[in-house]
This record gives C-alpha cells, structure tokens and sequence, in this order.
C-alpha cells in the first residue's frame, strides 16, 4: 500500500481581536475549524498569539500557514495589522511552519461577494453548512463565523480546490441512525458532460 | 510536500458529528471531559477501552482514529521482526531443517512478506 503525501494547511483570517481559522489535510479532508478571539484587556495581538494561535500550531501541526494579503486598510489600522501580522509569522517560523500570504487576485477576477464565496465553501465542505450565517443585511455588522469562511476559501485557493456543484444542505437521510454520506468526504464535483 | 499523519484524530471526527466533549464523555463512561481534551490534545494516550468506545461511538476503526500512533506502532513492530528475523537467521544451520528456529524464521519472514510498506533490504 504506498502511503499518501500529505499536505497540512492552517489558513486564517486575522483581524485584531480575532481570527477565524481552518484546517486542512490535503484537498479533502477538513480537520478543523472555528473563531477564536481575545476580547479582556491586556494586548489582544499577544494574547491571540500566545493563547489562541500557539494552541493551534502545536496542535495539528500544519506543514503551510496561509494568510489573507493585507486589504486596504485604513492607516489607523494598518499598523496594528501589520504588527499582527509580523507576530504570526514569527509565530509560524518558531514552530517551523512556511507561511505564504495569498492575494486576492482570483477573487477580484471572479467578482464574487463574500457571502458567495461561503456559500461555495459550504458547498464544498457541507460540515461547515450549519454554521453559515444568514445573509447580512446592509445595516447589519458581519457575523464573526464569516471569518471561518474566509478561512476555508483561502486554504481552498492555497489547495487549488475549485468550487462545485454540490447543494450546500445536505441531503435528510434516510434513517437518523444512518451515517450521513458526506460524514468525512466532500462531495465530489459532478461532471455535466457525460 | 508530505506530512505525518497526526497521532489522533478524535477532536476532527468529534467536529464532524457535532457532539460537544461532554457528549461523547458520556457515550465512552469518561468521568471528566478534561480527559478526552487531554487524548484531543496529544497529552497521553487512551486506555485501550477508551479507544474501543471510541471507535464504537464514531464508527471509525482505531487504526484511523489513531492514525499516527498506528503507523509508529506498526513501524516499530516491523523493525522489531526484521530484528528477530535476522537474529534467527544466524541461528539456523542446514541441517535444522524443521526445527522451532526455522519454524519461527518461515512464520517471521512470511509475516514480514504479507505487510503492506514491507522493503527487502
């Protein structure tokens, strides 16, 4: 049996009191993923550091760490991200972990929303489906699950994982005590060709 | 690029049911959900009744449950045989045909033949 290569991909989506994260192990399987934040005093970017990320890296031990390359930021806020932003790759190099910082060229090329791409995210991992959020409203503020989306979409760029035509819900099942299908595998991309 | 698979995957099959540690603390008779985040977490190993709950409860032979500990232990255990194939081997003269030595050697090296990552060296 020749054995699988593997490859480990921590993807997060920083901001300064919290970061929303994914974890994956080659194209398919999703391991873990969530939110974690730092919201008591003290310094947040330490403390999501030391606390949040730490825990994390030791963990599962992801071989690439990817980042969101820096938006447009205001310049109140640049320099905190940047700071975050050179914590975590110190971070990362302490733990011997390559980091890589994806641009958002494709998603530009796309035109999609980042609601869209969740809902392609959930498509391609139906676990995550549960906890996509309903769709803002203009004046709503973004619902801090939104992070774990981005999360998944950067690991996916990062993993060359193209969307699919899966329905983001999963099926009901047939009986409750049945296994559902997708339990651990993605869907499959369905071909229209045949 | 290739990596080691984890020592345990029980936190990612966990995620994946949607059960809280409490949960399956009480389907596997574990008395504080402080110890199932210590087996998540790679800080000391299950009782081997606590892996057969396990893999009761997910569904998911252990050999996945605890893929990284598996392979060590499966690495280590054909290490092991190669040794004892070799010790044997000095062992063995022509005319010890059919004796426990050369019992034990064709049993080892039929063994060795049968698994799966086996290299002749």
């Amino acid at each position: 049996m020749k054995q699988k290569s593997l490859t480990r991909v921590l993807a997060l989506d920083l901001l300064p009191r919290r970061f929303g994260y994914v974890v994956l192990e080659g194209p398919e399987r999703l391991l873990d993923w969530g939110v974690r934040s730092y919201r008591r005093t003290g310094k947040p970017i330490d403390a999501l550091i030391h606390r949040r990320l730490r825990p994390l890296l030791e963990l599962w031990r992801p071989m690439v760490l990817v980042i969101h390359a820096a938006r447009q930021v205001p310049p109140r806020k640049k320099l905190l991200r940047e700071r975050l932003l050179k914590a975590v790759v110190a971070e990362a190099k302490n733990n011997r972990v390559c980091v890589r910082i994806l641009k958002s060229a494709k998603e530009q090329a796309e035109k999609l929303t980042k609601y869209e791409r969740a809902r392609e995210v959930a498509k391609r991992f139906p676990v995550l489906a549960r906890s996509l959020p309903a769709k803002r409203k203009p004046w709503q503020s973004e619902d801090h699950r939104m992070g774990m989306f981005a999360a998944a979409a950067l690991a996916m760029a990062q993993l060359n994982i193209t969307a699919l035509s899966a329905p983001a819900i999963p099926e009901p099942l047939a009986s409750p005590f049945d296994p559902p299908r997708d339990y651990f595998q993605p869907t499959k991309q369905v071909s229209n060709h045949l | 690029m290739a990596t080691q698979r984890l020592p345990n995957y029980l936190r990612t099959h966990r995620k994946h049911s949607g059960l809280s540690q409490s949960d399956i603390c009480f389907l596997i008779r574990l008395k504080d959900k402080s110890e199932l985040s210590r087996y998540e977490r790679n800080i000391g190993q299950p009782s081997l009744r606590m892996a057969l709950a396990c893999q009761e409860v997910y569904g998911k032979p252990i050999s996945e449950l605890f893929a990284g500990m598996s392979e060590s232990v499966a690495r280590d255990s054909r290490n092991q045989m190669k040794k004892l194939q070799t010790r044997l081997q000095a062992n063995i003269y022509p005319q010890s045909t059919g004796s426990r030595i050369m019992q034990k050697f064709q049993w080892i090296s039929h063994r060795l033949l049968e698994m799966p990552n086996f290299k002749l060296v």
